[in-house]
């Protein structure tokens, strides 16, 4: 059996090792570790040193290429031993740099150049058996930049790991006994540390200590960081400000933390300041004496919400890795107490909680009055009354609330405001001014009252009402319901042309039945209201239809309907005039002949039509009509002129609605042909955008009785 | 060739695939450490369990838009230079050969035409308002007002899309849409992503759905559109006979037979047509009642004026989205058409404030009485601006404005917001003197007052990442309190 030589086995090592470090390190924010290797990992800080020693003795031989070399078998193994072990240590650094919570870039630079070293060090055991022995220039090369990558990449390691001796620092941050009066404590203890320990330290003490500064004694506050920089000189710089502290994708400082940081550094930053020692108004007394430590989960993870939401709650932390929560509740319906029990478990987060038109009672509020802090509530139509919630007064974070819709009672409001922290209030609620809380409004100056506008006495004119019948044709005859949509409004109507007031008229109770031409007048009446204008449709019968129709003039190509049957077939268009309900013409006039196959005697025609001043189309000006035995000879029996319409037009004349004209027809003979001439206005008047071109007519429907 | 050269390579050939194993096994053996490196993961989805990135200041939005752009000139932007220089030509040093649309593209003159109407000055902001939107000016210690707003648009639609959907070609996710995939509904018995529509009697254009669409997004995350009318949402309610329990089965039947689907084709759609019908389900419960405006005190009717109480008008429209947007609609999309004042301006305009201006402000004043303002962001403004040059014959006290994209004003309130004015154009109204605001950059504020940083907020679509402000957009941190 061929004895197997150490030196292979390494060779081959460095195969498996190395390419699975480049993978490992492409893919290093994915990795899943085990136990096993996590705990491998740890012995990283342990051997790195071995193969940098190692690796700057190596690139020291090659540099300085001594003759006679040592033998190439110790040659080979000294090669070899050193790039295993590099692979080794870079190895285990992926594995514990997984989990840690290092700088990513400063991570990342060293990751790669741990990553550099161990493939640098392979490189040198390939190429050494050819060409690299007696290639002088490139073994000083190569030793070159296998000095500096070493040099520079296992400080960058350096850096990342910096600082574990501050651990054994005398004035090691240590959060203080809970349980100790505020009477003991000193405005460090109080409120400066938490604050610290809550959103610095990660960073600036303990681990790692970024940008030079670290938080773990006084004297080093005082030093401040790079550049001398102070806390205070970072953590007032705008969010998108590189420098602004802490990170963007931190948990940020509240006004308050920033304002106590920067008093208290104003104050010369006294560790041993007693509380008490300060005065009771100072505003760093007030601050420091209210601030309460915000609950942090220890894990940094946040807890799963998942269990308290359900279709009628919403609970969601504020942002992502934030730790106040916000509680929204819907469909009132559907309301139980056991989800607001529920929310006990993490009640000391809650920060905003909104319960509108939820029909809440006083249990309810008891358990609302147990999240501590609290700083926004919506009780807006809870169907509670002020005094049920006047146990709220103990919630000393609560800066705003909203209790639209519960009767106000000064007094009790008082009460209400008396002690607590709230600085907005939020009462709209029918009938109330802002003269029935002056008296609190005196007392509590700082608290915003907010009244909302109150505007029942208000007098306003009521919108027309609806005629719900979109057909004006009566065939037979026609229901035409009528509506209006505010709440207790009394319709009245006519249909007699008359207009319609609030005592005369019929009062509108059920749909109107119409069985002839009419016109309903309608409009609405109600107590504190103006009454509307009035709303008018025309009704018309079609008794008679003829049994053909002609054009004798065609419609603009655009507004060709359905032909001739389009003015026919019953169907009205409406003000859109483009929905190919309409005939237009305005190069011509329009013509057309409607044949009976019985001669048939004509009371009334009618010409449903557009009026659209905007869009050009503009009343009939004439209409002439005519009439035939055969069809071949006619003869004028009607010529009505409509000019004047159009003449009381003017410039501020916005006209869009349908318009009927109606023509008599004299007594007369009986005829099986009737002729009808239309005429279009020729030149738009003056005032016109489109003054001196034709004008459009529109016809849907013509009626004959 | 020498035969021991060659031989020496094959040597080394063999060797070196020899060798090559090992490593691809040293990489076997990595790749056990990193868990799912061969799954195609869903790398959104680690996106969107980082959101809000940082703490909202708004946690709803109400987007008033003006649709077809009204004139800043007549409304925000008070320029007495117009007035003092009306009718005479507009100097080519200020125009700088701005493109013009076809409707003016061949006017040979460009008269100013000064705006008819006069102005108020709120004193605390700086803010002018013009005497057709009273009811807003009252509110005027409200508004953040940017009067720098420019977008690359010169026509309608690209414009409109440009503002939805951060670009003017249709096929992106629609501002809400992107807040509704980012964020989720706060209420889940209703959409994250509403659109209430309505008509003023101005020169309107039309809008599509696609201003709404869900683009590359899940089609969970399009807007639904509130219609007027007895049935607000469309083919919502159940046919008569079929109770909620009946309906509760046949739902969990058809989901089985989609999850079935799904496990045979893998068609993510079928996972959204589930919770499609699960979440009109629970919305047949909420719609009504969240719909219903007659309950409204009549206080708040005269507050929004009577037309709120009737359907599809803007003024309900307004009362509408508060409503949606209390009970936790996080994005209320409105359109109100009718502002495209090519001829006649001042008369449409007066008549496109008198629908506008009093539910608008009814609407703060309503968002605030209920302690709402401060965590909903109300946005009124159009898709551009309008010239300082007549369009079409320029009298005295009539004149059209064509399409500007150069400089035009919109306002915010509430949500984080600072009142007060941002940006100033020229003595001319045509170019922005100080503090430019692109769309992007809009854009990049709304989502940032939500909480998310639009730079991070992406989502993969045919191989590239694409966020809402796509590769531009800077946070106008001035803005914000």
């Amino acid at each position: 059996m061929k004895k197997i030589n150490p030196i292979t086995i390494i060779e081959n090592l460095l195969w498996v090792i190395n390419p699975c470090l480049i993978l490992l390190c492409i893919f290093s924010n994915q990795l899943d570790l085990g136990k096993m290797l996590s705990w491998l990992g740890n012995w990283h800080p342990v051997i790195l040193h071995f193969p940098i020693v190692l690796g700057i003795f190596v690139s020291i031989y090659l540099l300085l290429n001594f003759k006679p070399t040592i033998s190439e078998e110790i040659e080979k193994y000294l090669f070899g031993i050193n790039a295993l072990l590099a692979s080794i240590v870079a190895l285990l650094g992926i594995f514990i740099s997984v989990g840690g919570n290092y700088d990513k870039s400063l991570l990342t630079i060293h990751q790669w150049g741990g990553l550099s070293i161990s493939l640098i060090a392979w490189m040198i055991v390939l190429i050494h058996k050819n060409t690299f022995a007696s290639n002088k220039l490139l073994r000083q090369l190569v030793a070159v930049i296998y000095f500096v990558t070493i040099i520079f990449f296992t400080h960058k390691g350096g850096q990342l790991t910096h600082g574990k001796e501050a651990l054994s620092m005398p004035t090691a941050i240590k959060a203080v006994d809970s349980n100790k009066p505020d009477s003991l404590l000193t405005v460090y203890e109080k409120a400066v540390q938490p604050i610290l320990l809550n959103k610095c330290v990660t960073c600036h003490g303990g681990d790692k200590i970024k940008g030079d500064l670290q938080l773990t004694s006084i004297e080093l506050i005082k030093k401040g960081g790079k550049n001398k920089d102070q806390i205070t000189d970072r953590i007032h710089l705008p969010m998108a400000d590189e420098k602004h502290m802490p990170p963007t994708d931190k948990k940020q400082l509240t006004k308050e933390e920033l304002a106590i940081l920067t008093k208290w550094m104003q104050l010369g930053g006294d560790l041993n300041k007693a509380l008490k020692a300060l005065s009771k108004t100072d505003s760093l007394y007030i601050l420091a004496t209210q601030y309460i430590t915000p609950v942090i989960a220890n894990n940094k993870e946040q807890a799963d919400l998942a269990p308290f939401n359900n279709n009628y709650v919403s609970v969601q932390y504020n942002y992502h890795g934030g730790d106040k929560i916000n509680v929204n509740f819907f469909q009132g319906a559907f309301y139980k107490t056991t989800y607001l029990e529920k929310l006990e478990e993490i009640k000391d987060q809650i920060a905003t909680l909104n319960m509108q038109n939820i029909p809440l009672n006083k249990k309810d509020i008891e358990i609302i009055a147990t999240f501590s802090n609290l700083e926004k509530l919506n009780l807006n139509f809870t169907k509670l009354n002020l005094q049920d919630i006047l146990a709220l007064n103990t919630l000393k974070k609560l800066q705003s609330i909203s209790l639209v819709g519960m009767p106000i009672n000064a007094n009790q409001l008082q009460v209400l405001l008396k002690g607590s922290n709230i600085k907005k209030v939020q009462l709209w609620v029918n009938g109330l001014k802002q003269n029935d809380i002056a008296p609190v409004a005196s007392k509590y100056p700082a608290v915003e009252i907010v009244v909302g506008d109150n505007l029942e006495a208000a007098i306003l004119k009521l919108n027309k009402p609806i005629i719900e019948q979109d057909s004006t044709i009566i065939i037979d005859h026609i229901n035409v319901p009528l509506k209006h949509f505010l709440k207790g409004v009394t319709i009245k109507y006519t249909l007699d042309d008359t207009e319609p007031d609030s005592i005369t008229s019929p009062t509108y109770s059920k749909p109107i039945v119409l069985n002839t031409n009419t016109t309903l007048k309608t409009k609405v009446f109600k107590k504190g209201w103006i009454a509307s204008d009035v709303i008018q449709k025309s009704f018309y019968k079609s008794e008679l239809n003829p049994d053909n129709i002609t054009l004798i003039t065609q419609p603009d190509s655009k507004y060709i309907g359905s032909g001739g049957q389009t003015i026919i077939d019953h169907e009205l268009g409406d003000v859109n005039f483009g929905n190919g309900k309409w005939l237009g013409y305005m190069k011509t006039n329009m013509e057309f002949v409607m044949r009976f196959n019985e001669a048939t005697s004509l009371n009334e025609v009618i010409f449903n039509t557009l009026i659209n001043t905007g869009s050009y189309i503009f009343p009939i000006q004439t209409i002439q009509m005519e009439a035939s035995e055969d069809g071949k000879q006619y003869k004028q029996i009607q010529n009505v002129d409509f000019t004047n319409i159009t003449k009381a037009y003017s410039k501020e004349t916005n006209i869009n609605q349908t318009q009927a004209f109606k023509l008599k027809v004299p007594k007369g003979k009986n005829y099986k042909f009737y002729k009808f001439t239309l005429r279009n206005l020729k030149q738009l008047p003056q005032w016109h955008p489109g003054k001196g071109t034709p004008a459009w007519v529109f016809v849907d429907e013509v009626f004959f009785n | 060739m020498n035969e021991f050269i060659e031989h020496g390579l094959n040597q080394n050939r063999r060797k070196f695939l020899s060798k090559l194993s090992l490593g691809l096994g040293g990489m076997a053996l990595g790749s056990l450490m990193i868990p799912g490196i061969f799954d195609a993961k869903n790398e959104e989805d680690l996106f969107n369990n980082v959101l809000p990135h940082f703490a909202p200041k708004a946690k709803r939005v109400i987007y008033l838009f003006q649709n077809g752009a009204p004139s800043q000139l007549d409304l925000f932007d008070y320029k007495p230079m117009l007035q003092q220089m009306h009718g005479q030509d507009l100097p080519e040093s200020i125009r700088q050969g701005q493109r013009l649309t076809g409707m003016t593209a061949n006017q040979t003159k460009f008269p100013l035409a000064g705006t008819r109407f006069n102005f108020t000055q709120n004193k605390n902001t700086g803010a002018y308002f013009s005497e057709t939107i009273p009811h807003i000016a009252s509110i005027s210690d409200e508004l953040c007002i940017i009067r720098s707003l420019y977008t690359e648009a010169i026509n309608h639609d690209p414009a409109l899309t440009f503002f939805q959907t951060g670009a003017q070609v249709g096929n992106r996710p629609s501002m809400g849409s992107w807040i509704s995939y980012g964020l989720g509904s706060e209420n889940k018995n209703l959409p994250a992503f509403t659109v209430l529509l309505s008509k003023g009697k101005g020169n309107g254009q039309g809008v599509y759905s696609k201003l709404w669409s869900n683009g590359f997004l899940d089609s969970i995350h399009q807007g639904v559109q509130f219609s007027s009318g007895d049935e607000p949402v469309k083919y919502l309610s159940d046919p008569e006979f079929i109770d909620r329990g009946e309906k509760r089965k046949m739902l969990d039947e058809i989901a089985d037979l989609n999850e079935q689907s799904y496990k045979e084709i893998g068609d993510p759609e079928i996972v959204t047509k589930i919770q499609q019908y699960e979440l009109a389900y629970r919305m047949q419960m909420e719609v009504p009642e969240v719909t219903s405006l007659q309950n409204e005190p009549e206080s708040i009717i005269k507050m929004y004026g009577p037309e709120c109480i009737l359907p599809g008008t803007y003024a309900a429209n307004c009362l509408l989205a508060r409503k949606l947007s209390e009970s936790g609609v996080r994005f209320v999309q409105l359109y109100h058409q009718g502002w495209d004042g090519h001829n006649n301006l001042p008369d449409e305009l007066v008549g496109q404030c008198k629908d506008v201006d009093q539910p608008s402000a009814a609407l703060i004043k309503d968002l605030k009485q209920r302690g709402l303002l401060d965590e909903t962001l109300v946005i009124w403004g159009g898709e551009f601006g309008r010239t300082n040059y007549c369009q079409g014959a320029l009298t005295k006290d009539n004149y059209g404005r064509d399409h500007h994209p150069r400089c035009f004003t919109i306002w915010m309130a509430g949500g984080g917001v600072k009142p007060g004015v941002y940006g100033e154009t020229d003595d001319f109204g045509y170019n922005i003197n100080t503090l430019p605001v692109h769309v992007h950059d809009f854009h990049a504020t709304v989502m940032h007052l939500m909480g998310v940083d639009h730079e991070k907020f992406t989502f993969k679509h045919l191989g590239r990442r694409y966020r809402l402000t796509d590769v531009a957009g800077n946070v106008v941190k001035e803005i914000i309190s």
